[in-house]
C-alpha cells in the first residue's frame, strides 16, 4: 500500500514546511494529489475488472486480485527466470539487447490473465449456470484462496523486486507548481486512458462488442437472436482478467510483488466499483479517483483518521452510498420484480 | 443393499432404541474426547466448538435468513475485546461479562443490520465484508480509549486463568495433565449444548417462522404479515450476539486476544465451515466447525514432512486444499457433509411417518420386497469390515505413522458400526421367529449378532478401560 513512500513524503513535508509561511500548504496539497493519482490508476484498472465481470456475469469476483497478482508472477518469471533472481535469465537473457523486455513481459502476462480468465469462466462459473449468489461467491472465493497459496507455494511469501515500468528514479518527475508529478503516474494513466479508449471503441464499433453489450442487458433476449452468450462471457471474462493483470504489473513495483499484494488493492477496488456503480465503467474510473484521493488527502486533513486508518473512508463512503444510492454515482437502477 | 438395513415406525419402540443409540454415540463422543486427546489436541477441540457456534451465527442469517452476510468475524472480536478488558481491566468473572457480550452484541447487530439490512445480495455481502476488513483497524484506534482497552496492535492477554472449582473437578478429564483444557472443554460444551436448544427452539417459534419465511419467499412473507424490517434486524442481532458470545468463548479458551485474530480470514474460514458443513441446517454447523479446524489441522501435518512452506501454523497448502473443497463442494455437494451424511444414513434407517391415527403411512413390508436376506447379509459385513479394516489400519500405522495415523483413526472409527449390526442381526431372528423371514436368514442373522455383540463388547471394553485410566 504505498502511495506516498516515505521519501516522496518527507520531501513533500520538507518542501510544505518551507513554503508554509508563504503560501499555506497548497504545494503539500497538489503533492498528496499527484500521489494519490498513482494508486488511482490501479484502483480503476481492477474496479474496471470487476465491473466488466459484474455487468456480464452479475457476480463479483473476489479472486480479481489474486488473479492479477499471478499475472504479475508470471511476468515476474519471464522477466528473470523460473527461478527468480534479480538480473539474468528469462527473456532479458534470451533476448539480450532487446530493448523493451519489460513491456514485452507485461504484455505477455496480459495475454497469459486472458487465457486464465476465459479458462475460469468456462470451467468454473458457465457449468454452475444460474446458480445462487452464495454459490457463486463461493466459487470465487475458493480460486481466492487456492490461487493465493499455490503462488506462496511456487515463489513464496516474500516480497520480491519488480523493476518499474516507467523511469521512477530520483530526479524523474516534471515539476508543476512546485509539486512533483511523477512519470510513472503519467505513464500509468497513459496506459489506462488508451486501453479504456480501445474498451470503448471495441464495445461500441466492433460486432463483439455489439454482442457483449447485448448480453449485459439481457442474456436470454440475445440468446433468442442468435448470440452465443457462453462464448461471449468467455471474452468478457478475459477482457476483464486482462485488465486486472494489466494493474497488477503496473503497481508491482510500488507494492513488491507478494502472494497477498492484490488483496488489500481489491478491497479500494470494491469500494471504487460500488462508488460508481457496479455495471458502470465510467463509474469505476471515477469511483477509483475518488477512493485513492480520499485514501490519501483524508487521513492527511482529518486529525483522528491516521495512516494505518486509510482503509476506513474508502469502506465508509462504500457502505454510505450502497444505503443511499445502491446503483452507485453512475449505475442504472435495477427494478426487481417479485 | 438397495433396501434400507432398518425400517421402523415413526415413535415406536423400535425407533426409540435407534434414536438411543445415535445419542450413546453422542455422549461417548462427548465423554472420551477430553479423555483420549492429548492436551493441545483438546485445545484444538474447543477451537473447533468455538467456531461451531460462530458458523451456527452466520447460518442464522445466511443460510435461515437468505441474507449474504459474511462480516461475522467482526461480531466475534467485539465479544472477544469485550470479554478481555471486562475480565482483565474490571476483574469481573466470565459468568458476569455473559450477559453484558450477548447485549452488545444484540445492539451491535441492530446497529449495523438496520441500515445493512436495506440492500440485498451480493450488496450486503460487500457491506459486510467492509465492516469484517475495517473492524481489525477500528482495534488500533486510539482515541475515546479503544487502544487502551484493546491493547492496540500488541492485542490484550487475560491473566486469569479458568480452572475448575472444586465441586466440578469430577467432570471426567479435569484432574491431572490436561486438567485446564479440559474443564474449559466442558465449558464450552454446555455453552454449545444451551445455545444448539435455543437456536433450535427459535427457529421453531413464530419468530422463527418468519425468519424461514422470508428466506424461501420474501414478498409472500409480507403478504402474510410478516414485518420484514422488524424480523431482519431482530434475526441480525440475534446472529450478532451469538457471534459475540463466540468470541467470549475464544477469549475464555484462549486468554487473548489480538485484532489480527479476526481479520477477513476468519470470516472466510466461517463461510467455509458453513458450505462444508452444510447451509441451512444446524447439524451442518457443527461439522462445519469441527471440519474448519480439524482439516488445518491435518493439511499442517503433512505439509512438514512434505518440505511445504508453514506460516502462522498452518501451510500454504491448507489454503489451497480449503479453495478446492469448497469449489467441489458447490459443485457436487451443495448441501454439505449433512447432505452428504443423509444419503448414507438413508441406506441404514428409514423412518416411516404416521398418520393421524397411529398406523405408519405405508407399511414397513414395503421397503424391502423380497430382500429380507441381504439384510442379515449386510448386517454380517458391517460387523466384518471394520476390525479387518482396523488392523489394516494398525498395520499401516507401523509403517508410517504420520499421514495414515489420520487415517487409522477414521477406520477404528468404524468400529462403532458394531452395535448396528448386533441390533440388526437381534431384529431379523425375532422376525424370523415371528414367522415373518425365511430360513436362509437364520444363519446370517446369528453371524451379525455375534460378530456385532463381540465388536460392542471391544467398544465397552475399551470406553471402560479408558475411564478406569484416567480415574
Amino acid at each position: 500500500m504505498a502511495k506516498a513512500t516515505p521519501e516522496t513524503r518527507l520531501q513533500s513535508e520538507v518542501l510544505a514546511t518551507v513554503t508554509l509561511s508563504f503560501v499555506m500548504d497548497y504545494v503539500l496539497l497538489l503533492q498528496r494529489i499527484f500521489d494519490a493519482l498513482f494508486n488511482s490508476a490501479i484502483y480503476s484498472s481492477l474496479a474496471l475488472a470487476l465491473v466488466i465481470i459484474f455487468r456480464s456475469t452479475g457476480l463479483l469476483n473476489f479472486a480479481q486480485g489474486e488473479m492479477a497478482t499471478f499475472t504479475a508472477y508470471i511476468a515476474f518469471v519471464l522477466l528473470s527466470g523460473p527461478q527468480p533472481r534479480l538480473t539474468g535469465g528469462g527473456l532479458a537473457g534470451i533476448i539480450p539487447g532487446v530493448p523493451f523486455t519489460i513491456p514485452l513481459a507485461i504484455i505477455g502476462a496480459v495475454i497469459c490473465g486472458m487465457v486464465a480468465g476465459a479458462a475460469t469462466e468456462r470451467a468454473l462459473i458457465r457449468p454452475l449456470g444460474g446458480a445462487s449468489d452464495l454459490a457463486l461467491v463461493n466459487i470465487t472465493i475458493g480460486l481466492l484462496l487456492a490461487v493465493n497459496s499455490l503462488m506462496a507455494q511456487w515463489w513464496g511469501t516474500g516480497p520480491r523486486f519488480f523493476p518499474a515500468v516507467f523511469p521512477s528514479g530520483a530526479g524523474q518527475h516534471f515539476l508543476i507548481f512546485g509539486a512533483r508529478l511523477r512519470y510513472s503516474t503519467v505513464g500509468v494513466w497513459a496506459i489506462l486512458l488508451s486501453v479504456l479508449v480501445l474498451l470503448v471503441l471495441l464495445l461500441r464499433h466492433t460486432r463483439a462488442g455489439l454482442a457483449f453489450r447485448a448480453v449485459s442487458i439481457s442474456p436470454s433476449n440475445a440468446e433468442l437472436v442468435g448470440i452465443r452468450v457462453g462464448q461471449t462471457l468467455m471474452y468478457g471474462w478475459a477482457l476483464a482478467s486482462g485488465f486486472g493483470a494489466l494493474a497488477a504489473c503496473l503497481s508491482a513495483n510500488s507494492v513488491l510483488l507478494e502472494p497477498s499484494m492484490m488483496l488489500r488493492v481489491l478491497v479500494y477496488a470494491f469500494a471504487a466499483a460500488t462508488l460508481g456503480g457496479l455495471d458502470s465503467p465510467k463509474g469505476a474510473l471515477v469511483g477509483g479517483l475518488i477512493i485513492g484521493l480520499s485514501q490519501t488527502l483524508i487521513p492527511a486533513y482529518v486529525p483522528f483518521i491516521g495512516f494505518e486508518l486509510s482503509v476506513l473512508p474508502a469502506l465508509l463512503s462504500m457502505v454510505v452510498i450502497l444505503l443511499i444510492r445502491p446503483a452507485g454515482l453512475y449505475g442504472t437502477r435495477r427494478i426487481e420484480r417479485v | 443393499m438397495s433396501a434400507p438395513l432398518v425400517v421402523v415406525a415413526k415413535g415406536s419402540k423400535e425407533h426409540k432404541r435407534w434414536q438411543n443409540v445415535q445419542w450413546l454415540y453422542l455422549a461417548g463422543f462427548l465423554l472420551l474426547t477430553p479423555l483420549v486427546l492429548q492436551p493441545f489436541e483438546i485445545g484444538k477441540m474447543n477451537r473447533a466448538l468455538i467456531m461451531s457456534v460462530a458458523i451456527l451465527a452466520v447460518n442464522l442469517v445466511v443460510g435461515f435468513n437468505g441474507m449474504l452476510a459474511l462480516g461475522h468475524s467482526a461480531f466475534m472480536g467485539i465479544g472477544a475485546f469485550v470479554t478481555a478488558s471486562m475480565v482483565q481491566d474490571e476483574n469481573w468473572d466470565y459468568w458476569q461479562v455473559l450477559p453484558v457480550v450477548l447485549i452488545v452484541g444484540f445492539i451491535m447487530g441492530v446497529v449495523i443490520g438496520l441500515p445493512a439490512l436495506r440492500v440485498k445480495g451480493l450488496y450486503l455481502a460487500l457491506v459486510t465484508i467492509a465492516q469484517a476488513a475495517v473492524f481489525p483497524t477500528l482495534v488500533n484506534i486510539d482515541e475515546l480509549g479503544i487502544a487502551k482497552r484493546t491493547g492496540g496492535p500488541n492485542g490484550k492477554g487475560v491473566s486469569e486463568e479458568v480452572i475448575a472449582p472444586s465441586y466440578l473437578e469430577w467432570l471426567p478429564g479435569v484432574d491431572g495433565a490436561r486438567g485446564g483444557s479440559a474443564y474449559r472443554y466442558w465449558v464450552i460444551v454446555l455453552m454449545l449444548g444451551v445455545t444448539l436448544l435455543l437456536i433450535t427452539n427459535y427457529l421453531r417459534s413464530r419468530p422463527g417462522r418468519a425468519v424461514l419465511a422470508i428466506r424461501d419467499n420474501e414478498a409472500g412473507a409480507a403478504v402474510y404479515g410478516v414485518n420484514l424490517p422488524v424480523v431482519k434486524t431482530a434475526n441480525f442481532a440475534i446472529s450478532a450476539s451469538l457471534g459475540s458470545l463466540a468470541g467470549l468463548m475464544w477469549c475464555l479458551d484462549k486468554g487473548f486476544v489480538a485484532g489480527q485474530d479476526f481479520t477477513f480470514l476468519l470470516a472466510i474460514d466461517l463461510i467455509i465451515g458453513l458450505v462444508l458443513g452444510g447451509v441451512g441446517t444446524i447439524q451442518g454447523s457443527l461439522v462445519g466447525g469441527l471440519f474448519v479446524v480439524w482439516v488445518n489441522d491435518l493439511t499442517k501435518r503433512i505439509s512438514v514432512p512434505l518440505g511445504l512452506y508453514t506460516l502462522n501454523g498452518d501451510g500454504p497448502l491448507a489454503k489451497a486444499i480449503f479453495g478446492l473443497i469448497l469449489i467441489l463442494f458447490t459443485f457436487f455437494a451443495p448441501g454439505g457433509i449433512v447432505s452428504l451424511a443423509r444419503m448414507v444414513s438413508d441406506k441404514l434407517i428409514k423412518v416411516v411417518p404416521l398418520t393421524p391415527s397411529g398406523v405408519p403411512i405405508e407399511p414397513l413390508d414395503s421397503f424391502d420386497p423380497g430382500m429380507e436376506s441381504t439384510r442379515a447379509d449386510a448386517a454380517v459385513k458391517l460387523a466384518v469390515i471394520p476390525p479387518v479394516l482396523l488392523a489394516a489400519g494398525w498395520l499401516l500405522m507401523a509403517v508410517n505413522n504420520l499421514i495414515v495415523g489420520v487415517l487409522a483413526f477414521g477406520l477404528r472409527m468404524t468400529i462403532l458400526l458394531a452395535p448396528v449390526a448386533m441390533l440388526v442381526g437381534s431384529n431379523e431372528l425375532k422376525a424370523h421367529a415371528a414367522g415373518n423371514r425365511p430360513d436362509s436368514v437364520a444363519g446370517p442373522a446369528n453371524m451379525a449378532r455375534l460378530l456385532g455383540g463381540l465388536g460392542t463388547l471391544f467398544v465397552v471394553v475399551y470406553a471402560v478401560q479408558r475411564f478406569v485410566l484416567t480415574y
